[in-house]
């Protein structure tokens, strides 16, 4: 039988829980992207923050903490198999032991390079993410591949406690709010309709100038400029845009 | 405002020859009201010459007293000058970082009027940005040679690190290029600095409140091909730096004409830019790899090889050492096999806890195995399908592009 979750983590957890406790599953999915045919036979997994919790100490006590980390981030990427994944992951750390520490075996290379990919993009967005000031509030726009916005808020909580803020993922229609007090995520479609501060543009031209003049003519190299900073991620960032 | 981008402009240009732009080494949780600082380092967006901007660098001012043959603000030289006052300067970062443009500030400045009057208002300029703005990030600030030790003591505990450009490796090039520096006058400031910062860690064992000083460091710059100088006198240099005052990084900057001179290459030479990246690349073997100056190179082979890489040329002369085992031989000995690096080795070393290493298994580790192959067995067995000779070798990497675009900054 498959199990389908909610598409949460919990839900994954949940879901993994009772293919490990209960009965095993044939498949775990998540419920939006499950492709039912006459064939199959399923049952949706409603999400348990108890069965999550205790699948999250299994993991823990018997593979290692990073494992956990590991598949949250697998769980946040876009590979297509990723549940099929995790499954092969834990399977095989609750027979061998910490199996982060083996790189290259058939269960845990493919987990491995997806937390490589999710890591690389979460680091990358600390760099590249650009806010706008509305007046007073700051707001960015992003559109990354995997959802990494849980990954990324802490980073700027800290940097920017003062401030208010909202990280705006336009793919997914998500939003990582910050009041200064605390910071959440919503998937209610704000509408950002307020105007920039006129303060604003004169930076932002500034900014731009100050990109222009600090390339060395002598030493031009689009091609390795194009390798950190592939066409994809150019458009919400400021200096990339006339 | 068009007056101030216009000097933005002028102060940048003025800067961007210093190549440091990294904002590593130091961990730091947001104790103002703006900014933190992370330990990795991070890069902001990236050049149109492929570099990797992460600090908004700038002149305070490029209206120079000295006249350094190489430098385009020699106070012979025509050009614009300007000067920002520390005010604006702190503006100006304050709201780069606050649309997360940067991740700090890197400060330097031509001496105007003398040292001490420079260093006095980088202070000032670090003293705005620090306490009116509550800036909590990075901030790198370059050191004024002859300024007084007081006030390059008080400018280090306002900075995170500090740097010092030797920028030729010997006196007798000092002496031809810049006449008015000498290696005492540079080296004395950072033997002191490198005595505060010992000092200064002492002090944060015994009482934890102390401030700190310098938590990334010193830095310093070396230009190549400016002088007559060698590979080999340059990385001695590095080297003795890296040992006696425990410089975190030396960095090699292609010199690039600006000025005509008769002292110095012609302005159309293009920037020997081969030959800084396999500086980079020994000066990655010194701190990475435990490797020594003098096992790279020599009195009799003062210069590296352009073809190969500096590690792939010290083991062809060292093939005595070769093929090494992976599933037996130390860390440190897995670092020395061209195509292995830190992250390979850390992994291998990790995974035959688990199992035997197999063959098939390295390339999935990250070994790069068109070099690696002559090098290496693995399970007793070789795989590089040649006799174990330099010259044979060497002309099979030859057919195999090697030098992949590696950025070292």
């Amino acid at each position: 039988m498959d199990y389908l979750y909610d598409n949460t983590y919990n839900g994954l957890m949940t879901a993994l829980y009772l293919h490990y406790k209960y009965k095993k599953s044939s498949g775990i999915f998540s419920k939006d992207s499950y492709q039912r045919s006459l064939m199959s036979d399923y049952k949706i997994v409603r999400s348990n923050e108890e069965f999550s919790l205790k699948m999250e100490n299994i993991i823990e006590k018997r593979i290692s903490k990073f494992a956990l980390k590991i598949i949250y981030y697998t769980f946040l990427s876009i590979e297509p198999n990723k549940e099929k994944l995790i499954l092969r992951f834990i399977s095989l750390g609750l027979k061998k032991g910490n199996i982060t520490q083996l790189y290259s075996h058939r269960d845990t290379l493919p987990i491995q390079k997806i937390y490589d990919k999710v890591s690389k993009e979460k680091h990358r967005f600390l760099g590249i993410l650009r806010f706008k000031d509305l007046n007073g509030i700051l707001f960015s726009k992003i559109a990354p591949d995997n959802d990494i916005i849980e990954l990324i808020m802490p980073h700027f909580v800290d940097r920017f406690k003062r401030e208010n803020f909202i990280v705006f993922d336009e793919k997914r229609l998500k939003s990582g709010i910050y009041d200064g007090i605390e910071w959440y995520t919503t998937n209610i479609e704000e509408s950002f309709y307020s105007k920039f501060s006129d303060i604003e543009e004169v930076y932002e031209e500034m900014w731009k100038e100050y990109f222009k003049s600090i390339g060395i003519e002598d030493r031009k190299n689009t091609k390795v400029q194009f390798q950190f900073l592939p066409a994809r991620y150019r458009k919400n960032i400021t200096e990339f845009n006339k | 405002m068009d007056k101030l981008i216009r000097k933005l402009k002028i102060l940048a240009e003025g800067a961007k020859y210093d190549v440091s732009c990294s904002s590593s080494g130091v961990e730091r949780r947001n104790k103002g009201k703006l900014g933190n600082s992370r330990s990795f380092g991070i890069c902001h967006t990236w050049s149109s010459d492929g570099r990797c901007i992460s600090l908004l660098k700038i002149l305070m001012s490029n209206n120079c007293i000295y006249d350094c043959t190489y430098c385009i603000n020699g106070i012979s030289n025509d050009v614009e000058r300007a000067s920002f006052s520390p005010e604006e300067i702190g503006k100006i970062t304050y709201e780069f970082y606050r649309r997360n443009y940067i991740e700090g500030l890197f400060l330097s400045s031509a001496v105007e009027k003398n040292p001490d009057y420079t260093t006095e208002k980088l202070c000032k300029a670090l003293e705005i940005l620090r306490f009116k703005y509550g800036f909590s990030g990075y901030i790198h600030v370059k050191g004024i040679p002859k300024a007084s030790k007081d006030l390059m003591i008080k400018l280090g505990f306002l900075a995170d690190r500090l740097s010092i450009n030797i920028e030729l490796p010997s006196q007798k090039s000092l002496k031809i290029l810049a006449p008015q520096k000498n290696t005492k006058t540079l080296l004395l400031p950072m033997k002191n600095l490198n005595d505060r910062i010992m000092e200064n860690k002492e002090e944060r064992n015994k009482y934890k409140v102390s401030k700190k000083f310098l938590p990334a460091g010193q830095t310093t710059q070396m230009i190549v091909g400016a002088s007559q100088d060698s590979d080999y006198q340059l990385l001695k240099t590095s080297q003795n730096l890296y040992d006696k005052f425990q410089l975190k990084r030396v960095f090699y900057s292609a010199y690039i004409p600006v000025v005509e001179n008769s002292l110095l290459p012609a302005v159309n030479t293009k920037p020997p830019l081969k030959r800084e990246h396999r500086l980079y690349q020994a000066d990655w073997l010194l701190r990475f790899y435990k490797f020594r100056a003098d096992e790279l190179l020599s009195e009799g082979n003062r210069n590296f090889d352009l073809e190969f890489d500096p590690k792939i040329n010290w083991a062809l002369n060292n093939i005595h050492l070769f093929p090494k085992e992976v599933n037996r031989v130390s860390y440190d000995e897995l670092l020395r096999i061209p195509g292995i690096g830190p992250k390979s080795a850390q992994r291998i070393v990790k995974e035959r806890k688990f199992f035997k290493i197999k063959y098939e298994n390295l390339k999935k580790i990250g070994v790069v195995l068109k070099r690696a192959k002559y090098f290496l067995t693995c399970d007793g067995r070789y795989h590089g399908g040649i006799d174990i000779k330099p010259e044979i070798i060497r002309y099979k990497l030859s057919e195999s592009d090697l030098d992949r675009q590696v950025s070292f900054f």
